[in-house]
């Protein structure tokens, strides 16, 4: 009689006609399904309230409350739900036809009652009873993982903002826009002081959303941080950061990113941009802005063999400014389709030479231009101002320092091949931090050091001229000529020679650095006056300042520094 | 239709219909199985009960609504007849005329004899 798969409904059959309502429950009894009726319109609301049928069945004229008065109270009581109410009359006016369906009815059943017709009606009105259970089902479930998803962003967020927090963003020399959920857009902004006062900084774009974009961001972050603070280079971060993507990211993620030092000493910034949007360097003397493109593939993609970690380095002069925008700013689109663009970017650049109202300008133009902000734009500006230098974040140590090593001493040799491809001063730096007394220094140490090997790589065993960094142009071909030597490099060699003493009451650590170049009269670089503000130089009096004496042999092959501490009770 | 051809005559369309339909009594008695019999008393004195609004009404809204629920049943049972005559009245009262609405109440009246004895008589090949 019935296939298995249809279930039996309870239907309400309201007619103030015996008869009527005699026979259609027999019929619709028959079709197996469970009866309830009512004989006038108000009963039918009644019966409807405390049974809750799932289909209707009413008759249009019914003393007390006609049907079209309790189809309209049914259906505010159904709420959500779909109760299919089926008019059941022998009106044939389409006037009377039309009311039934305004007062909400679903369909209409014409008497004499035709029992193949009326099968059909709530087979096909119980599937769409159904379908709308199952929508609303869907709904919910679909909210609650909504919500639920919310949640384990907030979880990750908090996470990480213990990660990202660690940083110099508040830094006085820096300006940033971000939006707070930015993280799950895949924009990063990372900055951080290295152990001599240079500061780090990292605007990345993770592909993809949500969570996904997010979750790379944390051990890109730990690898920015941690080896910031242990004074590697920008090329060591660099190549790190791409290996851990490369391995732990799926292969159709990556992270667009431009990285810069920021040297305060040197007045340099060193750029590396993979993906990201051209950066902007503004002069603070109005001569033309600099662009500072994408020259790599984002981080993630090569494997470690074949990562380029070149960098380009640009002079800087007090006020000039570093700009850095991720893709929101260009792709921003307004209503017919367009983007922002870089023309309309380059416009604003062009009204806003003021570098405080440079920001302002660029938001104001994308409001403009689409009349609603996106959740996507972020932007750093950096500026090289003469701050007084900020002591770096300590790292947190976690032994007494009853056994510092406090009398002993070492050579390293650094030959060609090691100088081509290694940095050497992370390392030496980590050593001489198990000596507890000399932590406090630990910025001087790491500029003098980092003074020292440049001169020696570069003017010593390279044999760089550094009075070609006279101009922007020398400056780029310095840096050029640097990279060539350096991967050309055959012969040669850099010694650093460490002692340390106790002394007093605390010790004192002697280092030499010597290389195998053909050396400078110290005399003549030590009688010119001081240059502050310069290009270049070879840093001596900054080395003379940190230390507690410096000192260098007659042929300039070799520089001697001295560091002295008292111990800590 | 003008009065005068009203009284005793029926009106062209009803004549056509049946007084019972007798492939909807097989299919009511198909349906309704063991309560066959109980429709039949239902319908017997359910239309009396009919019968007695057409004659209460008091207006001709009234009216209307009781021919159309006589209808209903009527046709329901297989009365064709019967029902033709209530669809008409129900239009007359639609329309507003007041005059011939008493002279249909009457042949529903008649006609009603007819369908009471045609279906006791199938009510009482079932015992019980």
């Amino acid at each position: 009689m019935q296939p298995a798969n249809e279930e039996a409904l309870t239907v309400l059959i309201a007619d103030d006609n015996m008869t009527d309502r005699m026979l259609l429950s027999s019929i619709v009894r028959r079709q197996g399904h469970a009866v309830i009726t009512a004989s006038n319109g108000q009963e039918a609301v009644e019966v409807f309230r405390q049974q809750r049928p799932q289909l209707v069945l009413l008759d249009a004229m019914m003393p007390v409350m006609d049907g079209f008065e309790a189809a309209r109270a049914i259906k505010q009581l159904a709420g959500e739900a779909l109760v299919p109410v089926i008019f059941l009359t022998s009106l044939t006016e389409e006037q009377a036809l039309v009311r039934c369906l305004d007062a909400g009815g679903d369909d209409f059943l014409a008497k004499p009652y035709n029992q193949v017709i009326l099968a059909a009606k709530i087979k096909a009105m119980d599937r769409l009873r159904r379908l709308q259970a199952t929508v609303l089902e869907q709904r919910d479930l679909i909210t609650r993982h909504h919500d639920y998803l919310l949640n384990e962003q907030r979880v990750a967020k908090a996470v990480f903002d213990q990660i990202a927090h660690s940083g110099c963003l508040d830094a006085p020399n820096v300006r940033y826009l971000q939006s707070p959920y930015a993280l799950f857009n895949g924009d990063l902004l990372l900055a951080a002081y290295t152990p001599s006062g240079d500061m780090h900084v990292l605007l990345g774009d993770f592909t993809g959303h949500g969570l996904p974009a997010a979750v790379g961001a944390m051990p890109l972050a730990e690898v920015f941080y941690g080896m910031t603070a242990k004074g590697y280079g920008l090329n060591e971060i660099l190549r790190e950061m791409n290996a851990k993507l490369k391995r732990i990211l799926p292969v159709d993620m990556f992270c667009c990113a431009t990285m810069l030092r920021l040297s305060f000493q040197r007045c340099t910034v060193e750029v590396w941009n993979g993906g990201m949007p051209d950066g902007y360097l503004h002069r603070q003397d109005g001569s033309a802005r600099v662009a500072l493109v994408s020259r790599h593939l984002p981080l993630g993609v090569l494997p470690a063999t074949r990562f380029e970690d070149q960098t380009e380095v640009w002079p800087l002069a007090p006020g000039d400014r570093v700009l850095l925008l991720s893709d929101g700013v260009i792709e921003t689109s307004n209503a017919q389709e367009q983007s922002f663009g870089v023309e309309r970017l380059e416009r604003v650049f062009d009204t806003h030479k003021d570098p405080e109202s440079l920001f302002e300008g660029i938001l104001q133009a994308l409001h403009d231009f689409r009349g609603e902000s996106r959740d996507d734009v972020s932007m750093v500006q950096l500026a090289l101002i003469d701050a007084e230098r900020q002591p770096p974040a300590s790292l947190i140590y976690s032994d007494s320092g009853q056994s510092s090593p406090l009398d002993w001493s070492a050579m390293f040799e650094f030959r060609a091949d090691t100088l081509r491809r290694f940095n050497p001063l992370p390392y030496i730096l980590q050593l001489l931090q198990e000596i507890h007394g000399l932590r406090p220094q630990s910025g001087e140490l790491y500029s003098v050091f980092a003074e020292l090997y440049s001169n020696a790589l570069e003017h010593g065993v390279l044999g760089l001229d550094s009075a070609l960094k006279c101009d922007a142009t020398g400056f780029a071909q310095y840096y050029a000529l640097r990279n060539d030597r350096l991967a050309a490099l055959e012969e040669g060699y850099i010694r650093i020679h460490l002692q340390i003493c106790p002394h007093g009451v605390g010790g004192v650590l002697r280092i030499v650095v010597e290389d195998s170049g053909k050396g400078f009269d110290p005399k003549q670089v030590l009688a010119k006056p001081p240059s502050v503000h310069g290009l270049s130089g070879r840093g001596v009096n900054l080395v003379r300042q940190l230390s507690h004496s410096a000192g260098w042999s007659e042929d300039g092959r070799s520089a001697h520094v001295e560091f002295t501490w008292e111990s800590q009770a | 239709m003008p009065i005068e051809q009203l009284a005793e005559e029926q009106p062209a369309e009803a004549l056509q219909k049946p007084h019972v339909d007798p492939t909807a009594l097989e299919a009511l008695q198909e349906v309704m199985e063991d309560e066959y019999p109980l429709l039949l008393d239902t319908f017997l004195s359910d239309s009396q009960l009919r019968l007695n609004e057409l004659h209460r009404s008091r207006d001709l809204v009234e009216l209307g609504h009781a021919a159309h629920s006589f209808k209903g049943s009527s046709s329901n049972m297989g009365a064709l007849r019967l029902a033709q005559l209530c669809s008409e009245l129900e239009q007359y009262c639609r329309q507003g005329a007041l005059e011939g609405v008493d002279a249909y109440v009457q042949r529903i009246d008649r006609e009603f004899v007819l369908v009471l004895q045609l279906y006791s008589q199938e009510r009482a090949r079932f015992a019980g």
